[in-house]
């Protein structure tokens, strides 16, 4: 059996894909090839991942070396692009997981299948449209995303979309030998891929110098050679010998090495971290509300994050507490997240969250969340009539398929939808549940396109009926008036 | 000019290129297919739309 790993994204969605590549090993054995496809510019996040048999390398300089030049052959590069896919195919896959969920990456899986070829992930059908065949991709097209609901880390859903049930252990390589002995050292990542997720030098200064007269050991600084000048402007302020600059001096390899040998690593969501995860380094994360923690914060048992509205949220005594915390097993300061195994969801204090409750209810066959707030009651009350419009468009369409009013009332449904999604974003779940599951169907005949099209409707007509709508509409016209801002839009 | 305008300017020009020839009645399936595939290779070089977030 032969296995590709699609992993097109950067390097720490290549390390959070780690525990599945292990996972799979120990789930298939060693006679199974288990190979990895990455951007070549990313690769290096594979550099100690031992149980892949192959890193395959996409190349975009050389395929798109044709175009950076002044007199450009686009049709070299795609010749060149068709050759790497026709020699990646005839390695004739039986298992293609994507775990890249980008629009590219769908074209490529769709491109590197045999007739034998299994895909599990985004990939296309023979039209060209998306087809996402699996729920768990189904899922990640709808809810996953910084502002959506989603509450389930993306190694777990990389797992599920690559069939298999991670334990600890997939993690850290590490199934029954000790841990090293670490040495009296945290290294700080200064940086993060995108400004949004990163703290200014001025903030660092400050937590830094206070750090160095708390802390005995040595404090290093880690980074990328772009972030070379954030580490300059720290060190401006931050005159310690205990502090060392490796910012732009660590390869990838070295970087795991140094974590590994660490008692804390200190960041934003970042690669760091990603690579703590698989050396059980406990990682403080500063995380802001820009980045949503659930989907790609630590995994390493003991982290602890501190979610963040601005910089000015974290204090220097929270940091220090924090810090203190982790480093001598104490109790953690009020509010900050916990992790206490790689495989268990994150402990914290985080306000209810009816998307949340209802992307399980949908998904994984919970309750139903119970409604009180009044917007929301008319908000589904608005969903319910406009799906039952789409309902009566899908019936006029199936007695007579040029009604060219039911095909634009249809496609008006759509942005009926999206208006209430917009005023009250608490739908969104349920109306980007419905926009996936049109998506998701194939192409076919067009009274079974149709007849999809009407179950995906009447799916959600069912859900929402599953609650006493008929006292809601009682309520809409006495009690809540007043409060009408959904009619009134 | 940074390496961000200056991966536009390379780019941009090509998914030009590419949607003319996608027009092209005289291009089979199997060449058009070829070109969709790099076009969405490039799309996913210019800036912001390389990430794993930005892509999902």
């Amino acid at each position: 059996m032969k296995i590709l790993v699609l992993q097109l994204a950067r390097l720490g969605d290549i390390y959070q894909t780690w525990p599945i590549i292990r996972a799979l090993r120990r789930t298939h054995g060693s006679l199974v090839q288990i190979d990895i496809l990455t951007r070549d510019r990313f690769s290096g996040a594979t550099l100690g991942l031992e149980e892949v048999n192959t890193v395959y390398r996409l190349d975009s300089k050389t395929i798109l070396s044709e175009v950076f030049c002044d007199h450009p052959q686009v049709q070299n590069s795609a010749d060149e692009l068709d050759r790497f896919v026709s020699s990646m195919k005839a390695n004739s896959y039986d298992r293609i997981i994507n775990l890249s969920f980008s629009t590219f990456s769908s074209y490529l899986a769709e491109a590197l299948c045999t007739k034998n070829t299994r895909v599990t992930g985004y990939s296309r059908f023979e039209d060209g449209f998306l087809n996402i065949p699996d729920e768990v991709s189904s899922y990640f097209f709808a809810q996953v995303g910084v502002g959506l609901s989603n509450r389930i880390h993306v190694t777990d859903l990389f797992a599920q979309v690559a069939e298999v049930e991670l334990i600890p252990p997939d993690y850290t390589n590490n199934y029954g030998s000790p841990q090293p002995d670490r040495k009296n050292q945290i290294l700080i990542h200064i940086g993060a891929s995108a400004a949004h997720k990163r703290l200014t030098p001025m903030k660092w200064q400050c937590l830094i110098s206070a750090l160095v007269k708390t802390y005995s050991g040595q404090v290093c600084l880690i980074g990328a050679s772009e972030e070379f000048s954030i580490a300059e402007d720290i060190l401006k302020v931050v005159h310690d010998r205990k502090v060392v600059n490796l910012v732009g001096k660590t390869k990838l390899d070295e970087v795991l090495k140094l974590i590994s040998e660490s008692e804390l690593l200190i960041g934003a969501d970042s690669a760091p971290m990603h690579i703590a995860s698989l050396v059980q380094t406990p990682v403080l994360n500063l995380s802001f509300k820009t980045v949503n923690f659930w989907e790609t914060g630590p995994k390493s048992p003991t982290s602890q994050i501190i979610r963040m509205t601005s910089e000015s949220d974290l204090t220097t005594s929270r940091f220090l507490e924090s810090v203190e915390s982790i480093l001598h097993s104490e109790k953690p300061p009020t509010h900050n997240i916990l992790v206490e195994s790689a495989v268990l969801p994150y402990k914290t204090d985080e306000d209810y969250s009816f998307g949340w409750e209802m992307a399980q209810s949908i998904y994984m066959g919970k309750d139903l969340p119970y409604v009180s707030d009044v917007v929301l009651k008319q908000a589904l009350l608005r969903l319910l009539e406009a799906n039952q419009l789409a309902i009566e468009q899908v019936s006029y369409l199936q007695k007579d398929s040029t009604n060219k009013v039911a095909v634009s009332s249809f496609e008006q449904c759509d942005l009926i939808f999206a208006t209430i999604e917009k005023l009250c974003p608490e739908v969104g779940v349920l109306v980007r549940w419905i926009r996936a599951e049109k998506l998701r169907i194939p192409p076919g005949n067009y009274s079974n396109v149709l007849t999809k099209f009407e179950n995906v409707h009447l799916a959600l007509s069912r859900l929402i009926k599953s609650y006493p709508i008929e006292n809601w509409y009682q309520l809409k016209n006495g009690v809540l008036n007043d409060k009408n801002i959904l009619d009134e839009a | 000019m940074s390496a961000e305008k200056e991966m536009k300017k390379y780019l941009e020009p090509v998914l030009l290129w590419i949607g003319r020839h996608l027009n092209d009645s005289q291009k089979n399936s199997t060449e058009k297919k070829k070109l969709i595939l790099l076009r969405e290779f490039v799309k996913e070089q210019l800036p912001d739309e390389n990430s794993s977030s930005s892509a999902r």
